[in-house]
């Protein structure tokens, strides 16, 4: 029974995640680009830049869906290998984040960059501080919680409860996840108001911050997972389960965030524009 | 509070930062200890390159308007009031010297510098 809603979540996971969400995202993502000065855009009706770079965008994606469709009827119907049923969910994922982020640095090179700016440009000059917009001690307890769990690794690897490759893998991941977060604490508060606001109104940062705090908490949890694995040999929780509830929760977000009326209105602005 | 900045102006982009927040200080809109936002966030947010924010700040600093405590932030000095008006004055002083210099060079004498000065003075409170 297990096995079928993970396969479920394997293949739903193509169209929702490589082709709605990736459009969805690209779409909005150019659509904040283009805002940076409309009048300007209508004038120059020959800048189909961001024509072309989405398009470039979802053929990427549907290379990926397609492959990934492909290695799914391989690996799970027609020559079975569960020992990769993991790596069907991870990978694609993995994929999509290398094409989005790879479009999303040329379209900011080659759109935002390009399009000059609005005659004049208003900005507060308040100070956008963390604990603002999210209380401190969430924050700082979802961090000490992760140092606790690294903490554990560290001692387990020292007195070889874990192996060497096990305990730096999960320490590696988890600092990974870390760094990551706080990256994102500060391109979240640095980055301008846009569109974000017109979606999630006044409290897009905030949204913003809490989804990043969610994050660290989020890294919190798969490591009382993995000690429980490692250390206790309790699983809970197998491996791929845990790979398919994230999948699944990340295309409920990705379809509620994609049929928000505000969003839909984003897209129709866009297609509006770049109409084919 | 809120600044303007405008692309089209003659004015380069840093002077009308600068000229924004030593107004705003003069107007009490901003006041001795009142942060201001890290450089990216404002260059972010006014989309600029960082070092134009950058060197807005610098000036700032050099007029002794702002102080930079490293992490910690940028903020308003606890004397920037007097420190601007010390400096308008020390560059309204600076300008006039040279106009007297350039006047005298022309062959006006002392008193007739000082007249026409006093006349447009006066005109300008008029």
């Amino acid at each position: 029974m297990t096995d079928w809603i993970i396969y479920a979540v394997m293949l739903l996971q193509i169209p929702i995640l490589l082709i709605f969400a990736a459009s969805t995202h690209g779409k909005i993502m150019l659509s904040v680009f283009v805002n940076k000065n409309p009048q300007w855009l209508a004038d120059h009706p020959e800048f189909d830049q961001p024509k072309r770079y989405y398009k470039w965008m979802m053929a990427g994606c549907y290379t990926i869906a397609v492959a990934s469709l492909a290695a799914t009827i391989q690996w799970v119907w027609l020559q079975p290998a569960p020992q990769y049923r993991v790596a069907l969910l991870i990978l694609p994922l993995a994929a999509l984040m290398v094409v989005f982020h790879g479009f999303a640095f040329a379209a900011f090179k080659n759109i935002y960059k390009k399009i000059p700016s609005k005659g004049t440009v208003k900005a507060s000059l308040g100070h956008r501080k963390l604990f603002s917009y999210v209380p401190a001690p969430l924050v700082w307890l979802g961090f000490t919680l992760n140092a606790v769990v690294l903490g554990i690794y560290v001692w387990a690897m020292f007195n070889e409860v874990v192996t060497t490759r096990i305990a730096l893998s999960r320490i590696g991941g988890l600092s990974v996840l870390l760094l990551i977060c706080l990256f994102m604490f500060k391109m979240e508060l640095q980055r301008k108001t846009n569109l974000m606001e017109e979606i999630f109104g006044s409290n897009a940062r905030k949204l913003g911050l809490y989804s990043i705090v969610g994050a660290v908490y989020l890294g919190v949890a798969v490591g009382v997972l993995r000690i429980a694995g490692d250390i206790y040999q309790l699983k809970p929780l197998t491996e791929i389960q845990v790979f398919a509830l994230f999948s699944f929760g990340l295309q409920v977000y990705m379809v509620i965030f994609g049929l928000m009326p505000k969003t839909r209105r984003l897209i129709a602005n866009y297609d509006k524009l770049f109409a084919t | 509070m809120e600044i303007e900045i405008n692309n089209n102006s003659p004015e380069p982009v840093y002077e009308q930062i600068e000229r924004q927040i030593v107004k705003a200080v003069c107007l009490q809109q901003l006041v001795p200890g009142d942060s201001l936002p890290p450089i990216r966030q404002l260059a972010n947010d006014l989309e600029l390159n960082h070092n134009t924010v950058a060197k807005a700040y610098k000036l700032l600093e050099s007029q002794r308007v702002i102080h930079t405590a490293g992490r910690k932030g940028t903020f308003i000095q606890p004397d920037a009031l007097a420190n601007i008006k010390l400096y308008q004055q020390q560059q309204a002083t600076y300008q006039l010297k040279t106009l007297a210099a350039s006047f005298q060079s022309r062959g006006m004498t002392h008193h007739e510098i000082n007249q026409l000065l006093s006349d447009c003075a006066n005109g300008y409170q008029e």
